[in-house]
């Protein structure tokens, strides 16, 4: 029997989602449907119309060149067993959880005009003009690329791997050769999965905006997201940046029911592969096999770690003057443990406020997504499905609104933040804990209910001790998601707040990379222990 | 249909800690059965006939054709596996022509035998059908229309019934059975269940550990195990030790167990003499042992006294266990007999009765 009393501990889940989701989000809407501008106005106004198709036109191309540099790391990864498998498949993830200006700087000190490959290039062809592809379409593409094709090799080899091992023997027995059992039988199975790694990339594409705001940086190469930013935050216009939002994610869900059709014409029911069945094992290549994996893997593992290994290092060097040689030097970090000197001060401020920030939001996070997960019900999964629906900028310039029109202190602007990172941090943890606790069977709730535990005694003693390492794992996970979080941060704070991400943005811009080396560095390690935390929940739910 | 014959001629494979050793032939136009537990090799066995796996020596023949080094593609074989493994982007009708597809027919040529073969297993309104909105038992006919839809020379069945209950398990066996027989293509089937295997086989194959125990007709296997594992797998069994042997005339043997001395034939040995050293029982199945009303003669005609243990209910007759009681030097070793008692009242636990023995039934096998 449900009590009333059942409902007591959705009480908090409901006042701060209504509170920080849904009216930012309404208020947005509202702005944007009583401001007198026209939509179309907006649309034909040129500028406006270019940053659309811009906006489009770089996330297709970004998508097209991610799931296709992909593909074939899913292919190795599903088929073959080679030294490095393990390592390709766990870093594979290590672009998901790195904060987009991690990428940024990781980029600007290996592609950019003096980064690595450039100083190499000179090395062996020293009168050569640098080579130059940061701060064009080309790097914006790159970086995107970067992040996003581990997603390919993750969501498609994932889905190669659990073709049944009978498939492939029946089409065979049929009389099939590779060829055509490549594409009848295993093309079409892993079509749906590709077509959701697009879909996905496409989405998070369409709404970047760190690597944008930094390797974009001119007016030619702006995107819906860096103009609401623009909007909101210099030129106070509400309005039009509300309208932009709006547009942003029309096309956002316009995009997501067309892949929702797609998929429901092509996905057929995976009922045989969920199966207890015995899927076919990655074999060991012949030579080409091992070559071709080799040849993919190497570059891959230096692309994903020469970014983080030269941030690191240049956390450790030194140009004393002009034109000198860099050095060796523990100087940044010393400063930066004592607070000593400007970077020092600002980079120990940032820590803190990151620190400050992190630890509230990951504890609203478990705790409003533990209470949500109370009765786990459909309901609950499909509300804390919806952030994911609309971009963090957008989220924040709802903050803005509100506290524009309730004439709040500027003070409270630390609590929209923590609020607004707690929203993005809810669709994660939310599906960590509520898929944990539904495994807990019946008969031990039951237990506890017959020995006379009130539900919320249940949930405190019996549920969410139960689910404690998934609770942890979504605490550190949010952590590390807020203590990468720009989007809404930047938009947020005001000149008081400094985070790390922030640091690093505004130290780029002043060109001292080695302090925002400093920073990422410390970024770096926080994302760490979040991408351990991942594997954690992943293995856990193996 | 153009059937053929597989022989397997003394073909060795290794996988890790596991090896394979076979020399056998599955006669044309039957149906064979492979029975083993699991871990023995039946699979892998099945593997080699289809060609997914190559044996490191011996030889595969498909009737005269060595067929050894060619892949399953290429090789005239239908294949149903544990799970119906239909293609889940191709509806029923494109599933079942797939393979004449896959060897150059024409579009049209090949839908209208497909539905030939649809209508063998009663799938014909299906057709259209995606393989998701079809059943367990569904799918898995269709699997079967897909596989003789080529008219392979050999069908391969690897447990196709293990994934459905009872009741569906019961009529698709009748189902494939009937197929067979109208079809008479050269059948291999692979199961660890001794009913299905009674069942279906005409030619029925023992595997353990990797080797072949044992082959012939069912009855034959029931009647002549070769050893104590191919008897007890192959249903209920007494089992008892003998300890000594005495010949009586060149032609009868004197065997001594801890419950009596019988004499029995030498050709009731497995090995077709007395084995030396090996340890050796007398096994002797449930229907060759009858309750006697009294105690009677006892030697050398096979009544014994025994204790009653346990009486199982199977439907139609009781299936009762009996420790047969001491009687000689023999140590018992765990000594157990097994009657099939059709009374009302099955004799109750702890009493004594008097065992008849058909001592022609006794096999004297080695472990």
């Amino acid at each position: 029997m449900i009590s009333r009393k059942s409902f007591l501990p959705l009480i908090w889940p409901a006042v701060f989602y209504t509170a920080a989701f849904i009216l930012p989000v309404l208020s947005i809407l509202k702005y944007a449907g009583f401001s007198g501008i026209k939509l179309k106005e907006l649309l034909f106004s040129g500028y406006y119309a270019k940053v659309y198709l811009f906006t489009v036109k770089q996330a297709f191309w970004s998508t097209v060149l991610s799931v296709a540099a992909g593909l074939p790391g899913a292919w190795i990864l599903g088929r073959f067993m080679f030294p490095g498998r393990r390592l390709l498949k766990s870093i594979s993830a290590v672009p998901f959880v790195m904060p987009p200006i991690i990428v940024v700087l990781g980029f600007i000190l290996v592609f950019g005009n003096s980064g690595i490959i450039n100083k190499f290039i000179q090395l062996i062809f020293p009168h050569s003009k640098p080579f130059r592809i940061l701060y064009s379409f080309r790097g914006i593409i790159l970086a995107h690329v970067f992040y996003n094709f581990p997603l390919t090799i993750r969501i498609v080899s994932d889905s190669l791997s659990r073709i049944p091992m009978d498939t492939f023997k029946a089409a065979k027995s049929l009389g099939a050769g590779r060829i055509r059992i490549f594409f009848n039988v295993t093309l079409p199975i892993i079509l749906p999965s590709i077509l959701t790694a697009a879909a996905i990339t496409f989405l998070y594409c369409f709404m970047s905006f760190a690597i944008i705001l930094v390797l974009g940086g001119s007016p030619d190469f702006s995107t819906l997201e860096v103009e609401i930013y623009r909007l909101a935050k210099y030129q106070f216009d509400f309005s039009k940046a509300s309208i932009l939002a709006v547009i942003e994610t029309f096309t956002a869900l316009l995009l997501l029911a067309a892949y929702l059709y797609g998929i429901s014409r092509l996905k057929f029911s995976s009922e045989e592969s969920s199966e207890n069945t015995e899927v076919k094992p990655p074999v060991q290549p012949g030579i080409t096999g091992k070559i071709l994996s080799l040849l993919y893997s190497v570059p891959v593992f230096i692309l994903i770690f020469l970014p983080l290994f030269m941030i690191i290092m240049y956390s450790f060097l030194y140009r004393p003057t002009r034109g000198s040689q860099q050095i060796f030097t523990l100087m940044h970090w010393i400063d930066f443990f004592k607070g000593a000197g400007s970077s020092g001060r600002t980079a120990l401020k940032a820590l803190s406020w990151t620190l400050f920030i992190g630890l509230f939001t990951a504890l609203n996070t478990v705790i409003t997504a533990s209470l949500a997960a109370w009765r786990t019900n459909k309901t609950a999964g499909i509300l804390s499905m919806l952030p994911l629906g609309i971009s963090p900028v957008m989220l924040g310039l709802g903050f803005l609104i509100i506290s524009s029109r309730l004439n709040i202190s500027m003070n409270l602007r630390v609590v929209y933040i923590i609020a607004a990172h707690t929203v993005i941090s809810l669709p994660f943890s939310y599906a960590v804990i509520s898929e944990r606790l539904k495994r807990i069977p019946d008969r031990i709730i039951n237990a506890a209910a017959v020995s006379g535990a009130s539900p919320f005694r249940i949930l405190t003693t019996v549920k969410l001790p139960f689910a404690g390492k998934a609770v942890l794992t979504s605490f550190i996970f949010s952590f590390a998601i807020s203590a990468g979080e720009m989007n809404s941060t930047i938009i947020l704070a005001g000149g008081n707040i400094t985070t790390i991400p922030i640091a690093i943005y505004r130290m780029i811009g002043a060109y001292n990379i080695y302090g925002a080396s400093v920073m990422a560095s410390i970024l770096i390690i926080i994302s760490a222990a979040g991408f351990a935390a991942m594997e954690l929940s992943r293995e856990e739910n193996n | 249909m153009n059937t053929s014959s597989l022989i397997i001629k003394s073909a060795v494979f290794h996988r890790k800690d596991f090896s394979l050793f076979a020399d056998i032939e599955f006669p044309e136009g039957k149906f064979s059965v492979i029975l083993g537990p699991s871990g023995c090799g039946k699979t892998t066995l099945l593997d080699l006939a289809a060609g997914f796996i190559t044996p490191v020596t011996g030889n595969i023949f498909e009737g005269e054709k060595n067929v050894t080094e060619l892949p399953p593609e290429l090789r005239n074989i239908g294949m149903i596996f544990q799970t119906p493994a239909l293609f889940p982007n191709m509806n029923v009708l494109k599933n079942t022509a797939y393979g004449l597809i896959a060897r150059g027919w024409k579009k049209k040529d090949a839908y209208r035998k497909a539905f030939k073969y649809l209508e063998l297993v009663n799938m014909k309104q299906y057709a259209q059908r995606m393989p998701h909105s079809l059943s367990g038992g569904e799918k898995q006919r269709v699997s079967i229309a897909r596989a003789l839809c080529t008219e392979p020379a050999l069908l391969l069945m690897d447990e196709p019934f293990s994934s459905l209950d009872a009741g569906l398990r019961h009529t698709l066996r009748n189902q494939i059975k009937n197929i067979q027989e109208i079809t008479g293509v050269t059948t291999i089937l692979v199961t660890h269940d001794r009913e299905e295997a009674l069942t279906l086989a005409d030619f029925l194959v023992i595997m353990k550990d990797g080797r072949i125990i044992q082959s012939g007709k069912p009855a034959d296997l029931w009647e002549n195990p070769v050893n104590l594992f191919s008897s007890s797998f192959l249903g209920r069994t007494g089992i008892l030790k003998i300890c000594s042997y005495r010949d009586i005339d060149g032609n009868n043997t004197e065997i001594t167990t801890s419950a009596g001395k019988f004499i029995i034939n030498k050709r009731n040995f497995s090995s077709g003499k007395i084995p030396e050293q090996k340890e050796t029982y007398a096994v002797i199945r449930p229907e060759k042992i009858r309750i006697a009303e009294s105690q009677g003669k006892t030697y050398p005609q096979g009544v014994i006294s025994g204790i009653v243990e346990q009486s199982e209910y199977s439907g139609s007759f009781w299936k009762v266990r009996i420790k047969p009681e001491k009687t000689t030097d023999c140590k018992s070793a765990g000594d157990i007999l097994e009657i099939n008692y059709s009374g009302k009242n099955p004799p109750e636990k702890g009493i004594k009765v008097f065992l008849e023995m058909d001592i022609t039934g006794i096999r004297a096998v080695t472990d």
